[in-house]
């Protein structure tokens, strides 16, 4: 598979794909992935309804739909969820979950979804698979969202942070490339809060054992960028910071 | 597994049409709700409706039902007052006998007793004659019969009715009515409201007292009887003409009443679509203020266009009628009279079109035509019209004529 190719899904990691849209119309790209783990999936923040037929064209190329059991939305904005009112058609599973914190499902009830959601602070910020492959989640509150969550998968060390670690920049590529550092900082000084709720999370955060971090936007981040995009933030002034 | 080009083209065509159908999904789901809520409220909305028209439809029963029995009630009453009247009568009339007997005179002390009865028994006879006269009124059997009259001449009647009762009292009398006002009612009931008011007006008032009958002011059409006497208390003003609250008192000079005199006159007044109002000072005097519909005398004219036509119309107006030509006549508006030119093309097919109008009805007609062997007055009185006149006819002649019903 031609890992530059981005028509094409990428495998992460074994069994952890990139099944997001390139466009050139936009400079915000979205990045869903899908976790595949026996004869079972979950798919991580599906996209818009712009993006819904790519998305779920790759996620077809790779599984058959009807074996996703959950979807996991880690906030509530539209190129995070918008198609799925289309992807849960797609699946068309009775027991379909969709995972999010409650903070989010009150906004999601709004959509008028069919799927039952699943909320992660009452279940122990955890999601077990039937293979026995346990999902944890982080609340990552007000990172941008009163209910955002991260999802961490202990296997493989990847943290799926959805807006954080997200970055902006021309020319962009899921793998990092020229003005990633500036359009990270530029994503998060626009987009987070300020510098004290951002660090205070971030140092959650690193206490894990991350392999490898896949934002929902911006690039996917290995080895020494990980330490690089974690110093990055924890001193960058953002938000109310700059007023 | 890994799709070639086409096939992915394919399969990214097939999920935009899985969204397309999805959101038309979402549409016409949307829709059905919507006009699901529209039946729904559609439905409400019916059955509120039927509510209504079942509610109206029982109120509209009971209120025949409660007409129908007050009807009854009425035409009782009337038959009551009517059978006690007879025999009254006669009771009273064999006292006065009684009274007069030379052959067998009564003692003193009888005749004081017999004149008491009689006095009573007359006023009685009066309540009996003021309750016929009102269930008349209320059961239709009296409907007012209007026709344009100078009020002056009425009230110049009611006076000389009560002159004798007044100068007896020291009262005076004044008719203040402009020389040529006119109303539109019926002179007998209308002379009947202004009697009761004047009858009122002696009874209440002191020697050295001015009673006045006077217009309004002219814009409308007002009829005033003022008096100098008692006035009516505060607490009681309210309550003069209901006839359920029996008010009479007795006069400055003791004299009695039916109480239901007032009563009647409202009646009366209200059936001319008018109202009465009073304004009273205790101690200082009363006026009673009787209000009446402006009606303008409105006539229809047909006649052959030119001189004659033109002097009649200003005639007529100067004369303070609204004159209508008969182009623009209309069987939904009220006329009064009618003059017609015989001679016109369709002279009589418009007279039997003003015969056979509801509206119209027996109001007079002027006929005005060149006779010929008298043929135009048999066809005219053959259409039922009394007033015929012969060519030519002056405008004074007509004017004449016109003020036989419209003074």
């Amino acid at each position: 598979m031609d890992t530059k190719d981005l028509t094409n899904p990428i495998e992460v990691v074994k069994n952890i794909y990139w099944v997001g849209v390139s466009e050139n119309r936009s400079v915000l790209h979205c990045n869903p992935y899908l976790l595949v783990s026996e004869d079972e999936a979950i798919l991580f923040d599906p996209g818009s309804i712009r993006h819904f037929p790519v998305v779920m064209r790759k996620v077809m190329e790779i599984i058959d739909p009807g074996i996703i059991s959950a979807l996991v939305v880690h906030h509530q904005d539209p190129d995070v969820c918008g198609s799925l009112a289309v992807v849960e058609e797609v699946i068309n599973r009775d027991d379909l979950k969709i995972i999010a914190h409650t903070n989010t499902i009150r906004l999601l009830e709004h959509y008028g979804f069919k799927s039952s959601y699943y909320p992660v602070e009452k279940n122990g910020y955890s999601y077990v698979m039937k293979s026995g492959r346990k999902l944890e989640f982080i609340f990552t509150r007000f990172l941008h969202s009163p209910g955002a969550i991260a999802t961490y998968d202990p296997k493989t060390g990847t943290l799926f942070t959805s807006d954080l670690f997200g970055a902006v920049f021309e020319n962009w590529s899921i793998f990092p490339s020229e003005g990633l550092w500036d359009g990270m900082a530029v994503w998060h000084r626009t987009y987070m809060p300020s510098n004290s709720i951002l660090k205070s999370c971030l140092e959650n955060l690193r206490k894990l054992d991350i392999n490898r971090i896949l934002p929902q936007h911006g690039c996917i981040l290995e080895g020494e960028n990980i330490a690089k995009a974690f110093d990055l933030l924890m001193e960058l002034k953002c938000g109310i910071d700059l007023d | 597994m890994p799709l070639d080009k086409n096939d992915r083209i394919t399969a990214e065509t097939e999920f935009r049409l899985v969204a397309s159908n999805y959101f038309s999904e979402v549409k016409a789901s949307l829709l059905r709700e919507t006009i699901q809520s529209i039946n729904k409220v559609q439905a409400e909305i019916k059955r509120e409706v039927e509510a209504h028209k079942v509610a109206r439809e029982e109120l509209i029963i009971e209120k025949n039902r409660a007409e129908a029995a007050t009807l009854l009630k009425d035409k009782f009453v009337s038959l009551v007052a009517h059978d006690l009247r007879s025999p009254f009568t006669s009771i009273l009339g064999i006292l006065k006998m009684v009274l007069k007997d030379a052959d067998d005179p009564v003692t003193e002390k009888q005749r004081e007793k017999i004149m008491r009865v009689l006095e009573n028994g007359e006023n009685l006879i009066k309540i009996i004659e003021n309750i016929l006269d009102v269930s008349k009124l209320k059961t239709g059997e009296i409907e007012p019969q209007r026709v344009f009259s100078i009020v002056r001449h009425l009230a110049e009647s009611v006076i000389r009715k009560h002159l004798e009762t007044a100068e007896r009292k020291g009262i005076t009398l004044f008719n203040d009515l402009p020389q040529n006002k006119r109303i539109y009612v019926d002179p007998v009931l209308f002379e009947e409201v202004l009697s009761n008011l004047v009858n009122n007006a002696i009874k209440f008032s002191n020697e050295g007292c001015v009673i006045r009958i006077f217009s309004g002011n002219e814009e409308k059409t007002e009829i005033i009887v003022s008096d100098t006497g008692i006035g009516i208390p505060p607490d009681q003003i309210s309550k003069i003409f209901n006839p359920e609250i029996r008010m009479s008192s007795k006069g400055t000079a003791g004299e009695s009443g039916t109480g239901l005199g007032l009563s009647f006159c409202l009646d009366i007044i209200k059936a001319h679509d008018g109202n009465i109002k009073v304004e009273s000072v205790e101690g200082a005097g009363s006026i009673f203020h009787i209000e009446l519909p402006d009606v303008l005398p409105q006539a229809v004219l047909l006649a052959v266009r030119g001189d004659t036509y033109e002097a009649y119309k200003d005639a007529m107006t100067a004369h303070g009628m609204t004159v209508v030509d008969a182009e623009k006549y209309s069987i939904e508006e009220n006329y009064h009279i009618a003059v017609v030119d015989a001679d016109t093309e369709n002279g009589f097919d418009f007279i039997r079109k003003l015969k056979t109008a509801q509206k119209f009805g027996n109001n007079p007609i002027i006929v005005v035509a060149t006779e010929k062997n008298g043929e135009a007055k048999e066809k005219a009185r053959d259409c039922g019209v009394r007033t015929f006149l012969e060519k030519p006819v002056s405008v004074e002649e007509l004017l004449k004529r016109i003020q036989g019903t419209i003074p």
